[in-house]
């Protein structure tokens, strides 16, 4: 008989290490999933510094200017559109001409060389995302980009994640906003339903891969 | 019985030293100089598959239109190869084939080797190899799942299934030994290591009664997985509808090739093991015989595969179809490689219908490396010259490989062989329990028909 | 995120010079190109990766503007009428602009060159303005100048003694003027217009017949018998676009009983045009007097011996008699035609204009103008080289012409061209003649110039600018005001001066209206009355059997090979080497691509025991290259045709030493057919890139073809390859807002303009040589070319192949991924980044239209190229397959736009980028419920088929059936293709011993 090599909690230990083995390797394919799920990792909630201390709550909510005021190509265009340094002289060639905050816009307005801002919300560049669709269909602003008249900093408050986008782009009533294809539809049985749903062009290319990738 | 299963009636003592010897005796310079060259050949293997993922697989010679070629033919064949091993230990157990004994875990070894080498390619022949997890379903903020309708997501559940079944039944059936190996270590290091991996093995009857109820069970779950296996990776070229993949009788074809090149693997590594351990009493003619009519059966389910195809090719009346079994395989560019598969998997084996043939040692390991090359050649007959002639003559181009193709295929035998010699120095490559197991029931059989004992020492 | 507003900074038309648009920036798709990579990569680092998330902001800038441009709006982009000028003749375009960078050229349907289509070199135009390798400043013997100064310092000299010009032919009035101020200012100046494809003969031919040099104007939408000379009026002739459009007006038949043109044609090896003639008659070059002689005896009822002695001999001169007794009968019973090409010499020009006389056809089907090119007025390069030889020449200024690389050599310029005390240089990029130069000016692009140019038919079209001089340049224009006497010429006051003088409000309004034309309307030259002026003897000199140089009645010169030159249908004369989509374009018939070849037919080339791919030494008119071979069926014997363009030493990294310079090969009296002194292999081999190796159909009825005969007995013929088979699959759910595409082969030339305007629209990448000999070419949409009957007297048929956007389509259901997509509007989406490069959709697709990035081809594009691609497409990263997308992104915003109406998408809305520039009009695409468009009724056309219906993939893309037009007289056989096994002989362009 060999002379025994383990103690007798040995056992204990082991099972205990096997325990922790299989665990591990768990959390190496959950923590990841969660983790992408996280503002740090969408890049929510970030303030970013910019340029010129902008503070939208001023504008938005103290004056009461329009989103489009400056955002003008938003209706036009795919892209919402940062205001030519035109239209902030436009109104702070009369108010504010001497303030220290606005020295970069002046500087700019007069050397002829843009602001150069920073990107608040980023979509990677296989995303096509079209501002002016959206809102024609009565999207309003912050469904997306938050209250943003309460921020003095702009940050994103949604995810910008897929899902995150097909959560309206699936459901079809939100989806095509005030067309109401689904009108008298719901009196319908939901087979017709689906298959009204399914052969109607504007809401069957929401969720296409297409309508965003191309 | 013509060959015995054991010359001689070693006692158990006699069977340790020997079996378990193995792994305590000190290596020569041979062993040294073939560490020196599987080493290199490995290092080489892993500096080109660098170089691969940097540049891109462009670096490969495939094109369109042939999209597939090298890394997807030794996927096919390492699998294939892989396939012997658990057919050995798990189907041939089911059916108490008692031959399969001393050569079981040996080749489940080789299983391992293999497969490892064959789960290189369907990652690294990707475009993206760091999206491969996009073939594993899980619940993603893309909210978008693996296409089940495609072959390959199947591919990487069978081959990881597989892997890890083998991996278990063959750690399994080491249990017993690796507690041998622990009594019977020298050096108190080996005993700790030895130890730890035995999971604390003690010899009790109740151990071994639940030994044995875990070992069937999961001998019942390897089974139809090697029918699986390769039935699932068939599916990857039946499912298209390239002329020479389009075809029903791919999986059963491909599990006979599976099976008949695994058994080919077995001879040739079996052959040089058991010269250079002096082993000839524990793995004697009778196993070598017995895969050689293994061989010789899926020999013929292969040869029939072929004759199917072609008939079936010429029976649907497709152009395209007749055109690639009696034209561009032939006549085509790479025709080398449809002649290769059609003599190696087709003629050579036919010489095992002689006896002499079945028990020649020289014979039968010239003949397993000959039909190893003829199934990489069939799997690039399939894969390669296909793709090469599909429907649109305007597409039809040619193929042929890179250095970085041919660089990886050695790589991975070299691989593979490293593995393989550190499985030999490292672990008892024959059951010592098993046959231990069945030189007493040979005992026992001698004791009741003493008529027979004498012809067992013949 | 939008692309626009990071392209700002590209499109800022910024005042400051020290910003050109773009050259500081990196463009958005570099950033998008990144973005795809830091996504790979941060998956690849932390082993996850949901696309939208998993990496890290960049420092990603938003630049907006600094002043407000009411017209632009970031992320809209702007098309500008402007035109391309080529030797002279301008076609009006409209450029596609991105916030001011110019991405895509269209046709300008007000246009009568264009009618909304372009050519090849129209669409390249684009990527020639991005050229890295473009001169970026003045040089001063070889050091830097300030180009300005130079410019005054022209501008400040009087009376220059000596003072020559070359220029390409010109047809800009604005130039005509500054020739004529500079005549005024420097008496005794010359110029002298010169291009390797000059049209001299043409004019010299009617100047022969009717007194004075004529531009014909064709009308080939009222000609029902073609003849064609030579003449590939389809693709390589100044008016091919707008020609091909009135050809295929009488070519496609709509139905059965409908009726259509017949064409003949004459020519020594294949071309667009010949691969559409019912009759193609294969002759040497120089046999083509012959020809004509002959054609003209027929139609005046002459028996045409005399013309064609040799022809009683010889099954040769057999088929030619018969091919001009039936071209006559057909010119004289129908509304007949005669063109003869610009290759030919002036006597067969003048006897085209005698047969056109004689049939009727001047008045109704061709009619005369004045030239549009003012080159007859000008010397031409023989007159400068004598000058120059004889030592007249002080100061030479050359503009654009490239004589040290196009000259023939017997001319001797490359000798006495360095002997001239002043030799002064200009064009957008350095080359083989600037070298040999004291001062070089860097011209302008003409998307960064003011200007006007005429077109063929005398429409006088506007050049404007449309992105800030990426480099300090100056317009051919300007230098030559400069050489004028203006200090500081201005393009853009001198077209302002002439064309809007006005400067009140509606003065302007009416400039503005003009521009945005791109032409001023009704300036189209008017008719002339072309009466003939010929004496007898002259027309009997004509009509008799040619002498020497044209070598003489058929069947002499036996043996001797004679030499044909053509240019390149990629890189034209050599201009364009530096454009890599030209470089790697498909030539029609041998599918060649980066480089140039002696092609000759399969009996020439067993004379000379050569096989594709072997290396032959050639040696005519004092120079030899060597060039390897390239056997192409249709070819006349006899006979080695060489593309020019190639071989050249100083058009920089793209265009450098590729292919072969045939020009030394060249002599002045003979410019284009010339006996070969000598052809002898080398014993080397080139592998040549091509990207079709396999021209025959091995009776799989891929491409359906059938004579007006055989479609009327039965209109049904194509049924096999559109009933649908009987299937075990469920019957799926099919969306009624369906799109497709048709294309009738009957009218598609091959000319290859679909497949450079979908590597512009599409951002698709060029290989190199190297990748395309391995088969990675990348082209979404590639021009497949069958061929049918013997190798001799071949019948071609074009079918363009991209993305069939099956309803059943075999790659959608094997990616593991879900990368690849149908979409409910019927496209078969391709999701690039979706996409891990199993390659298995590649090898499932029986089209093999697939194309995989094997390596980072955009990594190996030049930034400034990069600056054209199209911000609505993706740019692809390594190891993701990409596909035609049907345009996808011009279908997504119509949608857009269609719902922000509240309205359906309308017929006709969305337009491909294949569709609009095809010049024949042979693609038509659109929703399968807009029942009045083109698309929908040609799919209802008897002749229609699906390629590899068969296989029940159920394509979404439909071919009209090849329909040819025999005449009665030459009865054709369409017979089971004579197929060539593997291996076999019948596969041109297979190189030897591939299959063995």
């Amino acid at each position: 008989m060999t002379p025994r090599l383990y103690p007798p909690w040995s056992n204990l230990v082991y099972r205990g290490a096997l325990v922790l083995l299989f665990a591990g390797a768990a959390s190496l394919v959950i923590v990841p999933m969660l983790y992408v799920r996280t503002p740090y990792n969408t890049s929510q909630f970030q303030p970013w510094s910019q340029p010129v201390e902008f503070d939208h709550r001023h504008h938005v909510r103290d004056d009461g200017i329009e989103c489009l005021y400056c955002h003008s190509s938003a209706e036009r265009s795919a892209s919402a559109g940062v205001p030519p340094t035109a239209v902030c002289m436009g109104c702070h060639s009369q108010v504010w001409q001497q303030s220290p905050l606005l020295e970069v816009v002046r500087r700019s307005y007069f050397s002829g060389q843009p602001i150069s801002w920073r990107r608040v919300h980023q979509l990677p560049g296989f995303v096509y995302f079209d501002h002016s669709v959206h809102i024609a269909h009565g999207f309003p602003c912050e469904r997306c980009h938050g209250d943003v008249g309460r921020m003095a900093r702009v940050t994103q408050v949604a995810p910008l994640t897929m899902n995150w986008c097909l959560d309206c782009h699936r459901d079809f009533q939100a989806g095509v906003g005030s067309e109401r294809v689904t009108d008298n539809a719901w009196t319908s049985s939901m087979r017709m339903l689906f298959k009204r749903v399914a052969s109607d062009r504007r809401v069957t290319l929401l969720t296409t891969c297409t309508t965003c990738h191309r | 019985m013509s060959e015995p299963l054991l010359i001689g009636r070693p006692s158990d003592a006699a069977l340790g030293d020997e079996l378990l010897g193995t792994t305590w005796r000190a290596g020569g310079a041979g062993w040294k100089i073939a560490f020196a060259i599987t080493g290199a050949l490995t290092a080489l293997l892993f500096a080109l598959i660098t170089y691969t993922v940097v540049k891109g697989i462009g670096v490969w010679g495939t094109n369109i239109p042939v999209g597939w070629a090298f890394a997807i033919i030794n996927f096919v064949w390492w699998i294939g190869i892989g396939h012997a091993g658990t057919f050995i230990s798990a189907i041939l157990y089911l059916f108490e084939q008692g031959w399969r004994t001393s050569i079981n875990r040996f080749s489940e070894a080789m299983t391992l080797c293999a497969v490892l080498q064959a789960a290189i390619f369907p990652v690294l022949h990707l475009g993206r190899p760091w999206f491969a997890y996009w073939l594993f379903p899980y619940p993603s903020v893309m909210e978008v799942w693996p296409q089940t309708k495609s072959a390959l997501p199947w591919d990487a559940a069978a081959v990881s299934t597989y892997f890890t079944v083998s991996l278990l039944f063959w750690y399994l059936g080491l249990l017993p030994d690796l507690a041998s190996l622990r009594d019977s270590a020298p050096t108190r290091r080996r005993r700790v290591i030895y130890g730890l991996l035995a999971l604390g093995w003690n010899g009790k009857a109740v151990t071994w009664r639940h030994y044995k109820a875990v070992y069937l069970v999961l001998a019942g779950l390897a089974a139809p997985l090697v029918l699986s296996v390769h039935s699932v990776v068939s599916s990857d070229f039946a499912i298209a509808l390239v002329p020479g993949w389009h075809s029903t009788i791919f999986p059963p074809y491909f599990v006979a090739g599976a099976i008949f090149s695994g058994f080919a693997m077995v001879i040739t590594l079996v052959i040089p093991v058991r010269r250079v351990f002096g082993l000839h009493h524990v793995i004697t003619r009778k196993h070598l015989e017995n895969c050689a009519k293994l061989i010789l059966v899926t020999g013929w389910i292969v040869a029939y595969g072929y004759m199917i195809e072609w008939f079936l090719d010429w029976y649907s009346g497709d152009r395209a179809e007749m055109y690639q079994a009696f034209v561009a395989r032939p006549f085509g560019p790479n025709k080398i490689v449809f002649y290769l598969s059609m003599i190696c998997n087709v003629g050579v084996p036919q010489i095992f219908w002689w006896t002499r043939a079945r028990t020649s040692v020289w014979v039968l390991w010239i003949a397993s490396l000959l039909i190893n090359v003829g199934m990489w050649s069939e799997r690039m007959m399939i894969i390669v010259q296909s793709l090469q002639r599909e429907y649109l003559p305007s597409q039809w181009g040619d193929y042929s490989p890179t250095w970085v193709d041919i660089g990886i295929l050695i790589g991975t035998i070299g691989f593979f062989a490293l593995l393989f010699l550190a499985f030999l120095r490292l672990l008892p490559f024959i059951s010592l329990s098993e046959m231990r197991e069945m030189a007493h029931e040979l005992v026992k059989h001698d004791r009741r028909t003493p008529a027979h004992g004498e012809r067992h020492d013949g | 995120m939008n692309r626009s507003d990071r392209s700002l900074p590209l499109a800022a038309v910024d005042p400051d010079p020290e910003f050109p648009p773009g050259v500081d920036q990196p463009p958005a798709e570099l950033d998008r190109r990144r973005m795809i990579q830091l996504l790979a990569a941060g998956a690849a680092l932390a082993g996850l990766g949901p696309i939208a998330g998993c990496m890290k902001k960049p420092s990603d800038r938003i630049m907006p503007r600094v002043d407000q441009r009411p017209e632009l709006t970031p992320g809209v982009a702007l098309d500008y009428a402007t035109a391309t000028v080529m030797d002279g003749y301008a076609t009006g375009v409209l450029v596609t602009t991105h916030e001011a960078r110019p991405t895509k050229v269209e046709g300008n349907p007000d246009h009568p060159a264009s009618l909304g289509a372009t050519s090849v070199f129209d669409q390249a135009s684009v990527l020639q303005l991005y050229d890295p390798d473009r001169a970026t400043g003045a040089l001063d013997r070889g050091t830097p100048a300030e180009l300005a100064t130079l410019v005054r310092q022209i501008a400040g000299r009087e009376r220059i003694e000596g003072l020559w010009f070359l220029l390409h032919p010109q047809s800009s009035p604005l130039i005509e003027d500054a020739i004529a101020r500079i005549r005024a200012r420097h008496p005794g100046a010359r110029f002298a217009f010169d291009t390797p494809v000059s049209r001299r003969a043409v004019f010299e031919g009617s100047r022969l017949v009717f007194g004075r040099p004529l531009e014909p104007q064709y009308r080939f939408d009222r000609t029902d018998a073609i003849v064609a000379l030579d003449a590939d009026f389809l693709a390589a002739m100044p008016n091919a676009v707008r020609w091909s459009r009135d050809f295929a007006a009488r070519r496609r038949i709509a139905a059965p009983q409908a009726d259509m043109s017949r064409l003949y044609v004459a020519e020594p090896h294949p071309t667009p045009t010949g691969s559409l003639a019912d009759h193609a008659l294969a002759v040497r070059g120089s046999e083509l007097r012959a020809i004509a002689a002959a054609l003209l005896a027929a139609v005046e009822g002459r028996a045409i011996e005399r013309a064609l002695p040799a022809a009683s001999a010889g099954a040769e001169g057999e088929g030619a008699r018969r091919w001009i007794a039936a071209a006559a009968r057909d010119l004289r019973t129908r509304r007949g035609l005669v063109v003869v090409g610009d290759r030919q010499p002036r006597e067969v020009h003048a006897l085209g204009h005698l047969i056109n006389q004689a049939i009727g056809a001047v008045g109704s089907t061709v009619v005369f103008t004045r030239p549009a090119v003012i080159e007859p007025l000008g010397d031409d390069l023989a007159a400068l080289a004598a000058a120059l030889a004889a030592g007249r020449v002080q100061t030479l200024v050359i503009a654009e012409a490239n004589p040290l690389y196009t000259a023939p050599p017997d001319l001797g310029v490359a000798v006495h061209l360095p002997r001239v005390p002043e030799r002064i240089y200009a064009d957008l990029a350095e080359n083989e003649t600037s070298r040999a130069c004291h001062w070089f000016l860097p011209l302008a692009h003409a998307m960064e110039s003011w200007g006007d140019a005429r077109g063929y038919d005398g429409t006088v079209t506007f050049i404007q600018p449309l992105i800030q001089p990426l480099h300090a340049g100056i317009t051919l224009l300007e230098l030559l005001s400069a050489f004028a006497g203006d200090p500081e010429p201005d393009g853009h006051r001198a077209v302002r001066a002439r064309y809007a003088p006005g400067t009140g409000d509606e003065a302007t309004a009416a400039w503005q209206a003009a521009l945005q034309r791109g032409l001023v309307t009704g300036s189209a030259f008017a008719l002339e009355v072309a009466a003939v002026r010929l004496g007898d003897a002259e027309r009997a000199t004509l009509a008799a059997p040619p002498g020497d140089p044209a070598p003489g009645p058929m069947g002499q010169m036996r043996g001797q090979i004679e030499l044909v030159f053509e240019p390149s249908p990629a890189v034209y004369d050599g201009r364009f080497s530096a454009i890599p989509w030209l470089q790697e374009l498909p030539k029609p018939f041998d599918k060649l691509t980066w480089g140039n070849a002696a092609r000759m037919s399969r009996a020439t080339a067993a004379q000379l025991g050569v096989g594709d791919h072997d290396v032959v030494r050639i040696v005519a008119g004092g120079g030899a290259v060597t060039v390897p071979v390239l056997i192409l069926p249709g070819h006349v014997d006899r006979c080695v045709s060489l593309e020019l363009g190639y071989g050249r030493w100083a058009a920089g990294p793209v265009g450098d030493g590729v292919g072969s310079n045939v020009y030394s090969l060249r002599t002045s009296d003979r410019p284009w057919f010339a006996p070969a002194a000598g052809i002898a292999a080398t014993g080397e081999r080139h592998r040549l890139a091509i990207t079709q190796e396999h021209q025959r159909q091995h009776g799989r009825q891929i491409a359906l073809e059938a004579t007006l005969d055989e479609y009327r007995r039965d209109p049904d013929f194509t049924r096999e390859r559109w009933q649908s088979e009987p299937t075990m699959l469920a019957p799926q759910f099919e969306s009624f807002f369906h799109w497709g595409m048709t294309i009738d082969t009957t009218i598609c030339s091959g000319c290859n303009a679909c497949v450079i305007a979908c590597q512009a629209e599409n951002n698709v990448p060029t290989v190199g040589a190297d990748q395309v000999r391995r088969n990675r070419e990348m082209h979404w949409l590639r021009i497949d070319l069958y061929r049918e009957g013997g190798d001799d007297d071949p019948r071609f048929i074009h079918q363009p192949m991209l993305c069939q956007h099956c309803a059943n389509a075999p790659c959608e259901y094997v990616c593991p991924t879900y990368a690849t997509q149908h979409s409910p509007d019927g496209l078969n989406e391709m999701i690039y980044n979706r996409c891990i490069g199993t390659r298995f959709c590649s090898n499932n697709c029986p089209y093999k239209v697939r194309r995989f990035n094997w390596f980072d081809f955009t990594e190996d594009t030049a930034r400034t190229r990069q600056l054209q691609y199209n911000p609505n497409v993706t740019v692809r990263s390594r190891g993701v397959m990409e596909k035609c997308t049907y345009c996808v992104q011009r279908i997504r915003a119509a949608d857009i736009a269609a719902r922000k109406q509240r309205r359906d998408i309308r017929p006709g809305e969305v337009v491909t980028a294949c569709q609009q520039v095809c010049p024949t009009g042979a693609i038509q695409f659109g929703r399968l419920d807009h029942d009045r468009t083109l698309n929908v009724q040609w799919r209802g056309e008897h002749r229609h088929y699906a390629v590899l219906n068969q296989l029940g993939t159920r394509p979404s893309t439909v071919y009209l059936a090849k329909i040819w037009n025999p005449s009665s007289d030459l009865p054709v056989r369409l017979d089971e293709d004579t197929g060539a096994t593997e291996g076999g002989a019948q596969d041109p362009a297979k190189p030897p011993g591939a299959e063995r």
